[in-house]
């Protein structure tokens, strides 16, 4: 059932993509209108998805690989949409939705459908508010990097005076800047409630205080981004220098995704 | 009856033949007035712009008035035929709805997807509507012409891209600073290629100005202008922190802002995003400001060399635009060709009127005399007999949708009574 429901999710998401799409070639209020309407529409068919999965396996979605993507996608397709609203700007959706829809084609493909009961410890609410809010800031880490890696393009677009497409379709870099900071200021400040839930987590278990190299990765993330917030603020930093630490956090993330996850740590799995 | 251009353009006749030409809107009016009076045209328009004169008009009968016209243009604008010659071209029907359709989408123009053809198409319309100069032909011709102008720039890229100077800086300005309302300008010299993307920026919600010339007056002069503020030279330092974009164009043989100035400047400016659009010769500045940290730097050759690729790229789309003007003129030329069933019908009608009163009369007098009422009865008892006879032919002809059908029908009806005989 909800592998079904996902594939009907990200048809929707393809759809909003094509919508997106053509509203950078045809601005028209109506249709970029459309587009929101249908991105949310997909959003509310993808939490259901997840909803449906949770019931059916009696897990929360953050417990294997196919649920964490899976909200990994969702988040990053609200924090678009968040932004949207907060900038009142459609031009960036058709850049970066492909992200979600990636995500949730990856997840529903690799979904394994044996029932799966985690270990009491990775039970209980504290748990779940470290895992959440470290995906979501995780999720607005990865927003920021496709903003950057925009930022970057256009900016190169400018330097070498090349008025094509992608000049003309790229929205300006004041915009981007903007949400970027959006962005970031929206990671920062929930990836800090995250590892302090985490460790507040491990003490009620009674865990001894471990330098999990998890965890050290994680707090090097936040220490980028929060450099990033306060560079960014006091006007040194601005622009390409910028985009340039938030691509440099992102590959961080991607290095504690993998190696670190891989090979080094003992109870991080799949996040 | 046929559709007529006759005109001259920047493709056929130099400027300084084309200025000699040119209608003003109460020239127009004159001429439109004496090519129906004279007989030349039914309905006419005169398009006249600096790039083209035309008169696109509707002919009686088959022959061409291409002289006579001319002859009216040269006589009009005292001008000797032989200045003339060969600068004209002429186009019929199908060809001259094209070309008009083409004018329309600014396929036709010197810069190619120019807007303002547009609007010069339209008003040329209404100026002849207004003068009663025009009929069912050509109010429908142009009226569709400006349709089809709009559905070209909304449906290709030709308009799309910015190919003058000025607004190619204003479009990299944008992709800069996103909204360019309440952006600073500092205006460095006070030129004319300073003051035309002044213009450009002011269109754009610009509202802050400081302009900076070595004579003041000058500088005010253009500050006026625009409502900005003139500033005297010596004080160009403290003008330098504030702007989001400067605009360079001092006739100064040396770089009027060099990498060492402006770099002792940025940190006091918070390292915010300055764009240099330098559009003197010899340049302002220095072109090392590039290597400083968020500021951007277009010169004259740059700006040159985005309009040239974006005139080309609009280029590209030509045949796409052509694509369309084709679809609209066949669906014209439907329409014109169903217009003919419309005078079939009406000879049709007025000849079986004209045999009815006729005979009505030549009975009526051999009745001798008869009452006002049974008068009345006989005429109305015609009257009657025509209209049933002549309901189902003119309906089923209406009716016809089959274009090729509908013209042998009228071709036979043509033939069967008889009707060509009359002019229509």
């Amino acid at each position: 059932m909800y592998i079904i429901l996902s594939w009907v999710a990200v048809l929707f998401y393809l759809v909003t993509e094509g919508l997106y799409g053509f509203n950078l070639f045809e601005r028209r209020p109506a249709l970029a209108k459309l587009a929101s309407r249908f991105l949310i529409l997909s959003m509310a068919i993808h939490f259901g998805a997840m909803l449906a999965r949770s019931r059916q396996f009696q897990v929360v979605p953050y417990n294997d690989l196919y649920g964490s993507l899976s909200l990994f996608a969702w988040m990053v397709a609200i924090i678009y949409l968040a932004l949207e609203f907060r900038h009142r700007q459609k031009s960036v959706g058709a850049f970066l939705l492909p992200i979600p829809i990636i995500l949730l084609v990856l997840a529903t493909l690799l979904n394994r459908t044996e029932r799966y009961t985690p270990p009491a410890e990775l039970r209980g609410a504290l748990f779940a508010y470290h895992v959440t809010s470290n995906i979501f800031a995780y999720s607005a880490f990865t927003v920021s990097f496709i903003l950057s890696a925009m930022y970057l393009l256009q900016h190169h677009q400018i330097r070498i005076r090349r008025s094509g497409l992608l000049f003309s379709r790229l929205p300006s870099l004041e915009l981007l800047e903007r949400m970027n900071r959006t962005s970031v200021a929206i990671g920062v400040p929930v990836l800090l409630c995250g590892i302090l839930l985490g460790s507040l987590w491990a003490r009620k278990l009674h865990v001894r205080w471990v330098w999990d190299p998890k965890l050290v990765w994680s707090l090097i993330t936040l220490l980028i981004y929060a450099g990033y917030l306060f560079l960014e603020n006091r006007g040194t930093w601005k622009g390409k220098r910028s985009a340039i630490i938030s691509v440099c956090g992102f590959l961080i993330i991607i290095f504690s995704y993998s190696v670190v996850n891989l090979f080094f740590s003992s109870f991080h799995k799949f996040y | 009856m046929a559709i007529f251009l006759v005109g001259l353009n920047h493709t056929t006749a130099p400027v300084d033949v084309r200025e000699r030409v040119v209608f003003t809107s109460d020239q127009s009016r004159t001429a439109l007035t004496t090519l129906s009076d004279r007989g030349l045209l039914r309905e006419d328009v005169i398009l006249s712009t600096c790039n083209r004169s035309e008169i696109y008009g509707l002919t009686e009968g088959d022959s061409s008035p291409l002289v006579e016209i001319r002859d009216f243009v040269c006589e009009f604008h005292h001008v000797s035929p032989a200045a003339l010659n060969g600068c004209f071209y002429q186009q019929t029907q199908e060809e001259a709805v094209r070309h008009l359709f083409r004018v329309a989408s600014s396929l036709d123009s010197q810069v190619v997807g120019e807007p303002h053809i547009l609007g010069q198409v339209r008003n040329a319309f209404v100026l002849a509507l207004e003068n009663k100069s025009t009929g069912i032909v050509l109010n429908r011709l142009f009226q569709k012409a400006v349709e089809v102008g709009k559905r070209v720039r909304a449906e290709t890229e030709i308009g799309s891209r910015p190919v003058s100077l000025s607004s190619v800086a204003v479009e990299t300005a944008a992709k800069i600073f996103g909204k360019l309302e309440g952006r600073a300008v500092l205006v460095l010299g006070a030129g004319e290629m300073s003051e035309l993307t002044v213009e450009s920026l002011s269109l754009h919600g610009v509202t802050n100005f400081v302009v900076a010339n070595r004579s003041l007056d000058r500088a005010q002069e253009l500050a006026a202008k625009f409502k900005g503020t003139a500033i005297p030279w010596e004080k160009l330092d403290e003008a330098l922190l504030p702007p989001d974009i400067i605009i360079s164009s001092t006739s100064s043989p040396d770089f009027v802002i060099t990498k060492e100035h402006l770099e002792r400047l940025m940190s006091a400016r918070k390292r915010r995003a300055l764009f240099f659009i330098d559009i003197a010769l010899p340049r302002d500045i220095d072109p090392r400001v590039q290597e400083i940290y968020n500021v951007y730097l277009y010169n004259l050759d740059d700006l040159k060399s985005i309009a040239e690729n974006n005139r080309a790229e609009r280029e590209k789309d030509i045949p796409k635009a052509d694509k369309i003007v084709d679809e609209e003129v066949r669906l014209f030329m439907r329409w014109l060709e169903g217009l003919a069933a419309v005078p079939t019908v009406t000879s049709l009608r007025k000849k079986v009127e004209q045999i009815r009163t006729a005979e009505l009369e030549a009975h009526l007098r051999k009745l001798g005399p008869v009452g006002e009422r049974e008068r009345n009865i006989i005429d109305a008892l015609t009257q009657s007999i025509v209209n049933k006879i002549l309901h189902e032919p003119t309906i089923r002809l209406k009716r016809t949708t089959d274009e090729s059908e509908r013209k042998d029908h009228a071709k036979a009806l043509r033939y069967l009574f008889d009707l060509d005989k009359e002019e229509w």
